[in-house]
């Protein structure tokens, strides 16, 4: 996935013939992080957050999470945006549009990230390779590659 | 159209809500990118770049950061704003 071009505050990207496919399929698992993920607080006793507060973080992100999946579903659909090219596709987004991307892609990422159990090599909690954990690397692996274009295509565009 | 109880509301919340003294901070995780990081500190404080990589630094390095001290609702936004995009991020009250 590269930037092709900014044009009238469109991001054009010019994507491999596998690429859409497998974005597609990466925007379909959205949402995978859990709302009861979210908590205002590491400090049992709230760190200052009352348990509502949590309950009005969790309801916020829930919101939030709807709207995104709709989001999601009208750039799956719309043949405006997303066009055949002799080299696979072409993608525009808006500089929003990028935005919430990221937030989708990152759910898909961390989401998957927890259902392999949180690994974290450095502090000697390596994931197992198996049937069931491959399919979750390769995911965290993929939505981390499109968050880099993402990211990469913003830092070009200044 | 239906309006808020403020008084209720306001009797509610801890009395030095208003004083800037809760911490939001920003905890390490092995999962996110860096440059991803350093990203949506910039879009959430709106802060340039190098500010922005020595608190992803900061979190990288020493497991945590604290990115800025707030009133209580302020730093629940920020808190909010962090969270969806997915960083470990939570307020904890100074002192």
């Amino acid at each position: 996935m590269e930037l092709v071009k900014v044009a009238a505050g469109k991001y054009v990207f010019q994507l491999g013939k596998l690429e859409w496919p497998v974005l597609g399929r990466l925007l379909e698992l959205y949402p995978v992080v859990p709302t009861s993920h979210h908590r205002l607080s590491r400090n049992e006793a709230g760190g200052g957050a009352r348990p509502a507060d949590d309950a009005l973080l969790q309801e916020a992100m829930a919101e939030h999470r709807r709207q995104n999946q709709q989001r999601v579903g009208l750039l799956l659909r719309n043949h405006y945006r997303v066009t055949p090219h002799a080299a696979g596709h072409r993608l525009v987004l808006t500089r929003e549009d990028l935005e919430w991307l990221l937030q989708v892609l990152n759910d898909v990422r961390i989401g998957s990230w927890l259902k392999l159990g949180c690994p974290d090599p450095d502090q000697g909690r390596a994931f197992a390779l198996n049937q069931t954990s491959i399919p979750y690397l390769v995911t965290m692996d993929q939505a981390g590659r499109f968050e880099g274009a993402l990211l990469a295509a913003l830092e070009e565009d200044g | 159209m239906v309006l808020p109880d403020l008084e209720q509301e306001n009797q509610s919340r801890p009395k030095d809500s208003l004083e800037p003294g809760y911490l939001v901070i920003c905890w390490d995780d092995p999962v996110n990118l860096m440059v991803y990081v350093t990203h949506v500190f910039q879009v959430v404080f709106g802060w340039p770049k190098p500010k922005a990589e020595r608190h992803m630094l900061q979190v990288h390095r020493q497991g945590k950061s604290v990115l800025t001290r707030e009133s209580l609702e302020k730093a629940e936004h920020y808190v909010h704003q962090l969270q969806r995009y997915h960083l470990h991020a939570s307020m904890e009250r100074d002192g």
